[in-house]
């Protein structure tokens, strides 16, 4: 079958292109590296932070440092942070001091804790940098708990009993589909919609663009005169969303199994069956329905800058949902949000998106996957006329007039 | 062979092609001739199936055109072009694949067509790294490399240095002993004066000369004559038997009046001067050409 010599021809080419190389691993790097990398920043506290203490109380600097020794240790078992308490006769002689010592590095800040801090509840930190927020959080921390600690005493409250009455109530989220109750996490309630249709956009376009250049290439190096003397524009047409079809199978799954990677770190899992399975059925037609228009236009246009402005417009439309994401997510039930699902362009983004949110009734899927397959069928079959019309034409660009004529015929 | 049977072919407000008929025989050179514009290239692609007639029939070996045929057609546009980043061997590959043709097969008559062409260590090479004249070669070799019945050459001389256009000529000579039938447009006369038996010469849309290259030479110019001698040929100039004549190389080139037969006029001739050379000069296909190019838009 000539359909799949062509299909394999594209295939092969396309993923042992340099192009695809660099799209498909560059993109699943750069989310690996926004999920793992903070992570592993955060975690890696593998030196110790000695700090100056300027204490004007003269027992709060003491216990911040006790309090920070006990909770916070490196991996090695040292303590994360040290305290040089600085004390002069006077406390501009302990602040001269501990400029000093930050000057010299010897210190990478200092705390000043003023006299007046139980009243006040303010203390300073001077550093040479204040990004280091983590710290100056904790610090800020053990500062509250000790004043607070300090002030029910005074007030003759028991702090243990004090905190038994403010501990804080633990909200758990359960998700219920289908009448299954499992444990939500919330996490994943969040990225998984967002980690399907990022997958959705990124498959169907890099793979329609893609296509869309290969048939304008092929136009332009005159390659299609030849093609069309050994098959039918249709053959030619099909056998390339066949091949890049399967290419962005493929992407998918280096970007599932990468994403699932990422996921199984931070603990959790990104993919289950069901959403799989939605997202295979409408990545399909979606697919199909964009390829078709792509190769259309590719068609059309002599050259990639005329054609990329409309490819441009085109992907401005499928980027709706994205900019839609945040607010589907909250009111997934809204009308809206229903309307769009049924738009056939954007069926597969919202209904993906919609049912990483929530559970839909059999009959939407019905539906707009009716819909849909219909409006694809509609699609491909004029843009096959298109692109066998406009194929062997050189010179001027068609009109609107005359695409709608060759539609017809 | 090939058989264009009365076929027509309009174009919105424009008939590009208008019954017109060409009978290929097997092992033919079978000249497609006409200014631009002609309906050369709608005809090829008729034959090629790219378009279909509105009215007509085409036929190949007797069979109608299917698109399993197509696997018997070899096909050269004349706009050049191919896959620049991709390796010969590969490119060449991947066509004839489309062709149906057999792996093995392919592999052999690869290596058979490099080696002919000089061209078999550039096999890997990328075709971006071939010379214009090399990537020429190369898709002439994907237009015969499935060996098929019918092979339509657009303009094959074209862009070639002289050297390879010996060597094309040489091939399509080989492809013509094995009983190509050869569909060859161009508008390089003298090539088509060197290579084919038949032609075909289209103007608007119609064949305004059509069958056997010698006939139709024949039954063009026979009152054309050429003639040398010792003696001053400035009085036949004005002899009333010409309609036209003119000095060449010191020979007399004239067209003789309709109703005077060459054969006739040299008997007259030899009795007024001394005759060194008379000529029946056959008419170039050039000339026959823009005659009737001209004549058609008259």
């Amino acid at each position: 079958m000539k359909i799949f010599t062509i299909a394999r021809w594209e295939f092969i080419h396309r993923i042992k292109s340099k192009w695809f190389l660099i799209s498909t691993l560059l993109l699943p790097v750069i989310i690996l590296g926004f999920a793992v990398l903070p992570t592993l920043l955060m975690q890696e506290d593998t030196q110790a932070k000695t700090f100056g203490l300027v204490d004007g109380t003269h027992w709060v600097g003491g216990e911040l440092q006790t309090n920070l020794l006990e909770q916070y240790s490196l991996k090695d078992g040292r303590p994360q942070y040290q305290f040089i308490p600085l004390n002069g006769s006077t406390p501009g002689i302990a602040r001269a001091t501990a400029d000093s010592l930050l000057k010299d590095e010897i210190i990478s800040g200092y705390v000043l804790i003023p006299e007046d801090i139980i009243e006040s509840r303010q203390a300073k930190y001077y550093g040479r940098n204040v990004s280091n927020f983590k710290d100056l959080s904790r610090i800020e921390n053990q500062l509250s708990g000790i004043i607070t600690t300090y002030k029910m005493r005074q007030e003759n409250l028991d702090p243990a009993v004090i905190h038994e009455i403010t501990r804080e109530v633990n909200l758990e989220s359960f998700e219920v589909k289908g009448g299954e109750v499992s444990e939500g996490s919330e996490l994943m309630a969040f990225f998984g919609p967002y980690f399907y249709i990022m997958l959705l956009f990124f498959a169907i376009f890099m793979s329609s663009q893609i296509l869309m250049r290969s048939v304008l290439e092929e136009r332009q190096n005159r390659v299609v005169e030849v093609l069309v003397s050994s098959v039918t524009p249709n053959t030619l047409m099909s056998g390339k969303i066949l091949g890049l079809g399967a290419m962005g199978i493929i992407q998918i799954a280096i970007y599932m199994t990468v994403g699932e990677a990422a996921a199984t770190y931070k603990g959790t899992s990104l993919i289950d069956l069901e959403s799989l399975f939605g997202f295979i059925i409408y990545f399909i037609p979606g697919f199909l329905l964009y390829a078709a228009f792509y190769s259309a236009i590719g068609s059309i246009f002599t050259s990639e800058q005329e054609a990329q402005q409309i490819s441009g417009l085109m992907s401005f439309v499928a980027i709706a949902p994205i900019i839609f994401l945040p607010f589907a997510m909250n009111n997934p039930e809204s009308t809206m949000v229903q309307i769009l699902s049924y738009i056939p362009p954007l069926t597969p983004f919202f209904m993906i998106l919609r049912m990483n949110i929530t559970t839909l009734p059999w009959w939407e899927f019905a539906v707009s996957l009716t819909v849909l397959i219909v409006f694809v069928y509609f699609t491909v079959r004029l843009a096959g006329k298109v692109f066998a019309t406009a194929i062997l034409m050189y010179g001027k660009r068609p009109t609107l007039p005359e695409i709608i004529r060759w539609m017809r015929a | 062979m090939l058989k264009v049977d009365q076929v027509t072919k309009s174009f919105e407000h424009v008939r590009a092609v208008e019954a017109l008929s060409i009978h290929g025989e097997t092992g033919d050179i079978y000249g497609l001739l006409g200014p631009n514009g002609a309906g050369k290239t709608t005809t090829i692609r008729m034959i090629m199936q790219i378009i279909q007639p509105d009215s007509g029939k085409i036929t190949l070996g007797g069979e109608p055109l299917t698109l399993e045929q197509k696997d018997n057609i070899g096909y050269l546009p004349e706009e050049r072009g191919l896959y620049q980043k991709m390796k010969v061997r590969e490119v060449v590959e991947y066509f004839a694949s489309l062709k149906n043709m057999d792996p093995d097969k392919t592999k052999n008559n690869i290596d058979f067509y490099l080696d002919r062409f000089d061209l078999l260590d550039r096999a890997e090479d990328k075709i971006e790294e071939l010379s214009k004249g090399n990537q020429q070669k190369i898709q002439f070799i994907i237009s015969i490399i499935h060996e098929p019945k019918l092979l339509i050459l657009d303009e094959p001389f074209s862009g070639l240095d002289p050297v390879n256009q010996v060597l094309i000529k040489e091939i399509i000579g080989e492809l013509q002993e094995r009983d190509t039938t050869i569909l060859l447009s161009t508008h390089q006369m003298e090539q088509v004066e060197k290579l084919c038996q038949r032609i075909c010469l289209i103007s608007k849309g119609k064949a305004v000369l059509n069958g056997n290259l010698r006939e139709i030479k024949r039954e063009y110019g026979t009152q054309t004559v050429r003639i040398r001698s010792d003696e001053s040929l400035e009085d036949l100039r004005s002899d009333s038997a010409f309609t036209y004549t003119q000095m060449e190389n010191g020979e007399l080139l004239g067209e003789l009046r309709d109703d005077i037969a060459p054969p006739d006029y040299l008997k007259t001739l030899v009795d007024k001067i001394d005759i060194r050379k008379f000529e029946v000069v056959e008419p170039s296909l050039e000339q026959i050409f823009i005659d009737q190019v001209r004549g058609d838009a008259e």
